[in-house]
Order: C-alpha cells, then structure tokens, then sequence
C-alpha cells in the first residue's frame, strides 16, 4: 500500500490512500464559499433551512469535495503527468455530513505501455467510517 | 440574479448552448479547496520553475454549475456523477473561458437528471479540461448522490 508522497511503484494491485478527513461543517461551508461564486454561498452545503427546503435533515457536503480529495491524492502519487493526461470518474452514491470522517483509496487495475510512456488505470473510492462508500469510480493517467 | 427562471427540467433541451462564461481563480480559492478537505498544497500543484501556485484541477468539475448559473437560478442540484480529462496544467489567477452544452436530459426512476459538457480553456486559449457532469434536478427522501 502506498500513502500519498511515498514511492509509486506502478504495479497491478498496488494500493494508495489518503489519509482520513474529518468532517465539519466549517469546513464544509469553507469549500463552499472557496468556490463558489459570489452571491451563491448559501445552499443545501452551507444553510440549514436551505437543507430542509430540499428534504435534507441537515446540510451535506459537496461531493465535489471528495473529487477534490482523490485528485489531490491522484497528483500527489502520479506528479505533473496528472494534470495533463489525468482522467478523474466518480459517481456519487451516498450524502456526506458534518461528523463523517472520508478517505480516498485507490488501486492499480492497468498498466499499458503507449508511446508516451505508461498508462495507469485504477479503481478509486472515497468510505467514510462506517466503511460505506459514498464515492466510486476510475481514473487514469499516463506517467 | 433573482430574476433568471428557476433551472427546471422542463426549462433545458438537450443540444442547448452554455456560455461562454469567464472567471477569475484566485490563488486564495485553491488554497481554500484544499485547506477544507485537509490538504496542505501538494508539490504537483508547485510549479519552481514560475514560482507559482497551479490550479487544483477538481475545480473544473464545477464548472457546470457557473454555466447554468449565467442563464438559471440553481439551488440544490444533486451531483451525480463527474467526469474529468485533464488537458494541460494551469496558473492559479488566471482567467478562464468555459463553453457548454446540454448534452443529455433523461427520467430515470422518474427523477429527472440532465448531464451537461464543457471545456475550459485558458487565457492563451489552451484547453485544459473537459468535463462531462450528471446532476439529479430535484430531490427526494431517498435520493442518493451529493
């Protein structure tokens, strides 16, 4: 298993995780408020009543948090190659809440040789604590 | 922006132009996407050789949104499923250009989702993303996705 900064071995099999995210509301509302543009901070991730105009019993997460998780640990394993020729795929299955705590794994299913270099495929998901996953999908990337 | 028609299933076809729209990344704004989700700025979002800050490129993952945004007014859309291909790097203050399209609009379950394509380019007009998001319209006690 490889955690993000150490070597990369580039094996079938091999395993990356980062480390685990606990969630808060604050931090939560600061993603929100990072990119979102002005006069749209209040939504269903940062305001409760907004939340329960939409059947929520409390704000959620984005989950683009979490695509914002596994890039950064995809570009922390792979390098610059990640921002040229990364691919990133994710369906969303499962609301995130303040309390939650959120890791990013990924495993190598491909390695192919182009003429570029090797391309690198792999299975990646984001669990919370419950060991539920809230986020699969795949990425690639030739390095 | 109160007076924009609220995005509505109804109110999208697919084929539909979006944008262009243009904004800013502030150095501030990646650091605050990656401050919220634990992260210290990593090295591949270093560039030594310019002495500045890259663009975490899950930002483009949103970029849908702003483009609904310049014609709708959007609140609680439910991200389904993001797509990203990633084209070249770029610097954190630049000004990007994103165009669009609806691409699809479907009932699944009788929910409606409607997916939307885009590419982003930067100030040299280089593209450095494309994007392909599904988003869940309206929401329901036992929707999944966020």
């Amino acid at each position: 298993m490889t955690t993000a900064g150490v070597d990369f071995r580039c094996e079938i099999g091999e395993r990356v995780e980062s480390a685990p995210i606990a969630v808060r509301f604050e931090a939560m509302a600061e993603y929100t408020r990072a990119v979102s543009e002005p006069g749209y901070e209040r939504n269903i991730h940062t305001d409760a009543e907004i939340a329960r105009r939409y059947g929520l019993d409390e704000p959620i997460a984005e989950g683009r948090m979490w695509t914002t998780l596994l890039s950064t640990l995809l570009g922390t394993v792979l390098g610059h190659a990640w921002l040229s020729t990364g691919a990133l795929s994710l369906t969303f299955l499962k609301m995130v809440k303040p309390g939650d705590l959120i890791r990013a794994y990924g495993i190598v299913t491909a390695v192919q040789t182009e003429p570029n270099g090797r391309r690198v495929g792999f299975e990646v998901w984001c669990e919370n604590q419950r060991g539920e996953k809230v986020a699969v999908g795949t990425a690639a990337c030739v390095i | 922006m109160d007076d924009k028609p609220v995005l509505r299933y109804e109110a999208v076809e697919a084929g539909q132009r979006l944008g262009p729209i243009q904004y800013r990344v502030d150095p501030e704004l990646v650091r605050g996407q990656l401050r919220a989700v634990g992260q210290p700025v990593p090295v591949f979002l270093t560039d030594p050789a310019i002495d500045t800050l890259l663009i975490e490129p899950s930002l483009y993952a949103r970029n849908y949104i702003r483009l609904l945004r310049a014609d709708f007014m959007v609140e609680g859309v439910i991200h389904s499923r993001s797509e990203l291909a990633l084209k070249r790097p770029a610097r954190a203050g630049q000004l990007l250009t994103v165009t669009g399209r609806v691409a699809e609009k479907y009932l699944r379950r009788g929910r409606p989702y409607v997916v939307i394509e885009s590419e982003t380019f930067d100030e040299s007009g280089g593209e450095v993303s494309r994007e392909r998001n599904t988003l869940l319209l309206t929401l329901s006690d036992d929707h999944g996705g966020c």
